[in-house]
């Protein structure tokens, strides 16, 4: 009664043990030792090889320049990012140094689990853009180096705006509210925008306040700000261009995935908060002549487009705290940002640092990024944007009006931010 | 665990002797091997009792070659040799016991497991719910200031009605879906392992797999379905992007994703049915319906009983098909109670009040279980 | 016409089942932006640049090895424990039985994500943080698996265990002499959940999991996607990750479901 079974399984059980035998030499690796560096990165590099290829070179320099030092850098997958380093952080088991955005300090910092890192960057301070800096200052102390800085900027389909005429990529919002009719008569929606809970406000909604000079919060930090005449005019700016067509329906769901939205997919001429990597997609789908970037979009007040820095942080309870410092100087010097940016397409937070632009629309960043702006560092950045995020959702279906929306999230957000410290 | 082991595998043969009355005459033959079992399903219970008899006996003559055996667990060297049987003790207290001990040491590897990594784990997040713990490791007590904010939090209020709502949508369309499934395979005789195989294909990818793709499929602009209805002079519908579809369209993504599990197991439990029963409902005339609701789905009991209780539980606690296909909206129509735990404990760092969440989220599938055990489950115990 | 309308539902099923399925595949395969179906439609543009994309020289192997040693050997265990717990649950008199076997259960119902810290914390002090031991016996204790196991056994008839225990079979010899050969396909299919689940399984790895050689096939295609990935790269690494699925289902295939007991099941 056994026979075809006990031949399924005595085979499986045999693997098993084989697999855990082979499996079982590879494993394990010392433990770490005292003068041993644990950092994590994330794949900011866009090809896996390059990627791999950029941080192993890193771990062979600094170790010829720190003799002695056992420097492991591991990459990390971006998703689930936060479960991964919090628990890690709560266990004990967190790395020495880890890439870090401008939105995840305010939680670690709280945690108690970040190290400022203003020892390691004494001699960089001084050359780094104040934005960059400031970006990741929170209590006057800086919670992560910059080694990095990416910009976003304004990208265009050439063969949509040449499908419905238009000799000039719209590049106010002015010259895009007249675009958006000759658009829709050729079939093709104007304005890409991600409205999806996930999508961060910096890439969608707050660029449009400031470009109409609004805030997100007030001087003091202790009241938002986006629901005035500004924030109003934002809004209603792109409620309206959403009820005419103008922004595509899937706006509601659409997530930060380039080819899965709908300027990839040539529905909808134009987007406004795209990376030079999008523009290197771009260029694979449509074809490089199709693409345009263009300049940082301007709003009725002021022209500003989303570039943030991205920087290392220490591990307050890290065992290996100078060695730690050692390599987040290392990273911060000119040379080291210079190369990251070359392997990355990055630009330099360093303003005595200027990478040598290798993509084909180098120049179109690097003009954009004077007018690149890292956000409102706020304590409750993140649970502002959670509150807010479906009150814009509501003013584009239409159940409320954008003063509304913005009113009750205001509302929302102000009590947010009483009952914080 | 070794020592209630050793003392839980007397030497001496269970032998209760209510037990070996005439039912031991029937024992059916559930053990034969594929290859004899079609002829055996064929005859009537009483031709086929001596066989059986021997079957098992042979098996036990011969126990090591059975596979899980020799994965060796601890249990396995304690196994005293086989004794021949001893006259019946007619002592049922002694007999009891040994039964419990046996069932404890039966138990007890899953156990240990349970205690360490399930109930510990629980009972910490019991415990920092009532703190405001951070990474740092320090923490104070707050008491039960975290349940309070919760049912003072609009959020968590509308995060549970939509979480109900959606259980009360996709259970019924998972269950009726594998159960429709299962019978149809049961029917089937020709190809029924292809068509399991290519049913079963959807479940054997990850959610959030199965979530980018329906997302596709629900698309306004140039979804497949928009398409499809587009071609009908339909639509466009936006499945997501309205407020009263996005939970039956999510619902019915995750069915299509999660029905394969289901029907598996209601297909084992339709084959586990004895033919004889349903052939005696035939020749009492009952018709194909008939057979199904009074005779099939009895029996089927303790199987769609499992079934019921375990796709609730998963539909309470729906996260990631809601996160990758609407990250909650429009307008919080798809903010479930999970995504609304994850919010708070890994995108605000809010632990403490997230453990809380978790915790009555608990509460409310305990009872909701207990429920249904009541409704479904009351004659499998 | 009724004898027609048997494979024209299974076709149905299957065509709804399958085409997902088939467009995951197709994007794999479409060149970068081919996303649409008329695009991914067209075979003539298939290209193997995804997979290479996402592969990128990536130690592939090591990490399917590591899929491969979690999923096998918690298969192996869960089934061994779960059966012996089932078996207990539904055929064994004890005390505190039905009180265990609701804390069993009520354990699937509190969310992953809320105990995901208080997990983590005790396996990394009991030393599990990166180590095959850490990965996969938390995962063991699988309550699901030992509802499964009950519900199936407690439909098997108390005779059949009574007939080995009078030949002077002990408990263990009844139970792998005459439990685990009953409920041999639900073995099976629980393998293949078992397997499926924690093949799949990306969360638990990715968090416990730190150096490089103890990624697992999930969380490692997950390291090599850019902020910037592709669709059709995700889908690409979809494909690789789907394909042992498939070939343990289709291995285990025979054994799923070929009846528990044809006729012996208590009426």
């Amino acid at each position: 009664m056994k026979t075809g079974f006990t031949r399924a399984a005595a085979p499986l059980v045999l693997l098993c043990l084989a697999v855990l035998a082979a499996a079982g030499c590879g494993a394990g690796g010392g433990g770490s030792s005292a003068n041993q560096v644990t950092v994590w990165m994330y794949p900011v590099i866009m090809d896996p090889k390059a990627n791999a290829a950029y941080w192993g070179g890193v771990e062979k320099g600094f170790e010829r320049a720190h003799p002695g030092t056992d420097l492991r850098i591991e990459q990390q997958p971006w998703e689930n990012r936060d479960q991964k380093l919090a628990t890690a952080f709560g266990g004990g088991k967190g790395p020495d140094v880890v890439l870090l955005g401008p939105d995840q300090i305010p939680q670690y910092q709280a945690n108690g689990v970040l190290r400022p890192v203003d020892g390691a960057i004494r001699s960089a301070r001084a050359a780094y853009r104040p934005a960059a800096l400031k970006a990741m200052t929170l209590d006057g102390k800086v919670y992560a180096a910059p080694i990095y800085h990416t910009v976003t900027s304004t990208l265009y389909n050439r063969r949509l705006l040449a499908k419905a005429g238009l000799k000039e990529p719209p590049a106010t919002w002015a010259a895009l509210k007249a675009a958006a009719p000759k658009l829709k008569r050729a079939g093709i929606a104007t304005l890409d925008y991600s409205a999806s809970g996930e999508a961060s406000l910096n890439m969608s909604f707050y660029p449009l306040l400031w470009q109409a000079g609004g805030r997100v919060f007030d001087e003091s930090g202790r009241r938002t700000a986006f629901a005035g005449p500004e924030g109003v005019e934002a809004l209603t700016f792109l409620v309206e261009l959403y009820r005419a067509g103008a922004v595509p329906r899937s706006a509601l769901t659409n997530a930060n995935l380039f080819t899965d939205q709908a300027l990839g997919r040539q529905q909808v001429a134009m987007g406004y908060t795209n990376t030079p990597a999008d523009a290197a997609l771009a260029a694979q789908a449509w074809g490089s002549d199709n693409v345009i970037v263009g300049p940082a979009l301007g709003g009725p007040r002021k022209q500003v487009v989303f570039g943030m820095p991205g920087g290392l942080g220490i591990n307050a309870a890290g065992r290996n705290t100078a060695g730690a410092e050692r390599f987040v100087a290392y990273m911060t010097q000119p040379a080291q940002i210079a190369a990251l940016g070359r392997a990355g397409g990055f630009f330099s937070p360093r303003s005595d640092v200027t990478v040598p632009g290798t993509g084909a629309h180098a120049k179109e960043y690097e003009a954009a990024l004077a007018y690149a702006f890292p956000g409102e560092p706020h304590r409750a950045a993140r649970q502002l944007q959670a509150l807010l995020a479906p009150e814009i959702q509501a003013a584009l279906t239409g159940e409320k009006s954008p003063r509304e929306a913005l009113t009750a999230a205001a509302e929302a957000g102000d009590d947010l931010l009483a009952r914080q410290r | 665990m070794s020592r209630v082991e050793s003392r839980a595998t007397p030497p001496s043969p269970e032998e209760e002797p209510e037990a070996a009355g005439p039912e031991k005459a029937r024992t059916p033959v559930a053990t034969g091997p594929a290859e004899t079992r079609t002829a055996e399903a064929a005859g009537s219970p009483e031709t086929r009792t001596p066989e059986a008899a021997g079957l098992v006996a042979a098996v036990a003559a011969d126990g090591t070659r059975t596979p899980v055996a020799t994965a060796a667990p601890p249990e396995d060297r304690t196994v005293p040799p086989v004794t021949a049987p001893g006259p019946p003790t007619g002592r049922k207290s002694a007999a009891r016991r040994r039964e419990a001990l046996a069932g404890l040491a039966f138990v007890a590897p899953m156990l240990v497991l349970f205690l360490v990594f399930r109930i510990g784990p629980t009972l910490g997040a019991a415990f920092l719910s009532l703190t405001d713990y951070r990474l740092s490791g320090d923490w104070a007590f707050v008491g039960a200031g975290n349940y309070a904010r919760l049912l003072d939090d609009r959020l968590f209020w509308e995060a549970l009605g939509v979480t109900a709502l959606y259980t009360a949508l996709y259970v019924p369309m998972t269950v009726a879906l594998a159960l429709g499934t299962a019978v149809l395979l049961h029917r089937t005789l020709w190809l029924r392992g292809f068509f399991r195989g290519l049913f079963f294909l959807p479940y054997v990818t990850s959610i959030v797999l199965a979530a980018v793709i329906w997302k596709w499929i629900y698309e306004v602009e140039d979804g497949l379905l928009n398409t499809a209805l587009g071609g009908l002079g339909l639509g466009p519908v936006d499945f997501l992007g309205s407020e009263s579809l996005v939970l039956p369209s999510i619902a019915a993504a995750s069915a299509w994703k999660g029905f394969g599990y289901s029907m598996l197991i209601l297909l084992a439990g339709l084959q586990s049915v004895p033919r004889e029963v349903t052939e005696a409902a035939v020749i009492d005339g009952a018709n194909t319906w008939q057979r199904f609701r009074w005779v099939t789905l009895p029996l089927l009991r303790p199987v769609l009983f499992f079934v019921l209780v375990i796709e609730a539980i998963g539909a309470f606690q729906v996260f990631d098909a809601m996160y990758v296909m609407t990250a909650g909206g429009p307008v919080r129509a798809s903010y479930s109670l999970v995504y609304f735990l994850y919010d708070a404990g890994f995108k605000f760092f809010d632990f403490g009040y997230a453990c809380a969440v978790g915790l009555v989220l608990f509460l409310v599938v305990l009872v909701f279980s207990l429920i249904q055990r009541r409704l479904v489950g009351r004659e499998v115990d | 016409m009724a004898r027609l309308r048997l494979p024209v539902l299974l076709a149905l099923v299957a065509l709804v089942t399958v085409t997902p399925f088939a467009v995951m595949v197709l994007v794999a395969f479409a060149p970068p932006g081919g996303r649409t179906l008329p695009g991914a439609l067209d075979v003539t543009r298939a290209t193997w640049q995804n997979f290479a994309d996402v592969l990128g020289g990536a130690d592939v192997l090591r990490w399917a090895l590591n899929s491969l040693v979690y999923s096998l050997v918690s298969v192996v265990l869960i089934l061994l424990f779960a059966s012996m717990a089932g078996y207990a649950f539904a055929k064994k008199r004890f005390p505190g039985r039905e009180v265990l076997f609701w804390a069993f259960l009520a354990t699937l119902m509190v969310p992953f994500q809320a105990t995901l810290i208080p997990y983590y914390l005790l396996v990394a002090e009991l030393g599990g943080v990166d180590t095959y031991w850490g990965l996969i016996v938390p995962t063991l204790a699988n309550s699901q698996a030992v509802f499964l196991m009950r519900q199936f056994i407690v439909q098997l008839p108390d005779e059949l265990f009574e007939a080995a225990r009078m030949d002077g079979a002990s408990e263990w010899r009844v139970y792998t002499t005459v439990v685990l050969p009953l409920i041999r396909p639900v073995l099976a299919t629980l393998g293949v959940f078992v397997f499926l689940w924690h093949w799949n399984d990306f969360l638990w790895p990715l968090v416990i999991g730190q150096s490089e050689a103890m990624r697992t096939l999930t969380v490692g295609l997950a390291t090599l996607e850019g902020e910037n990935v592709t669709i059709n790269q995700i889908m690409a690494g979809a494909t690789i990750t789907v394909i042992p699925c498939l070939l343990v289902f289709g291995l285990l295939q025979r054994y799923l479901t070929d009846s528990i007991a044809t006729s012996g099941m208590k009426a």
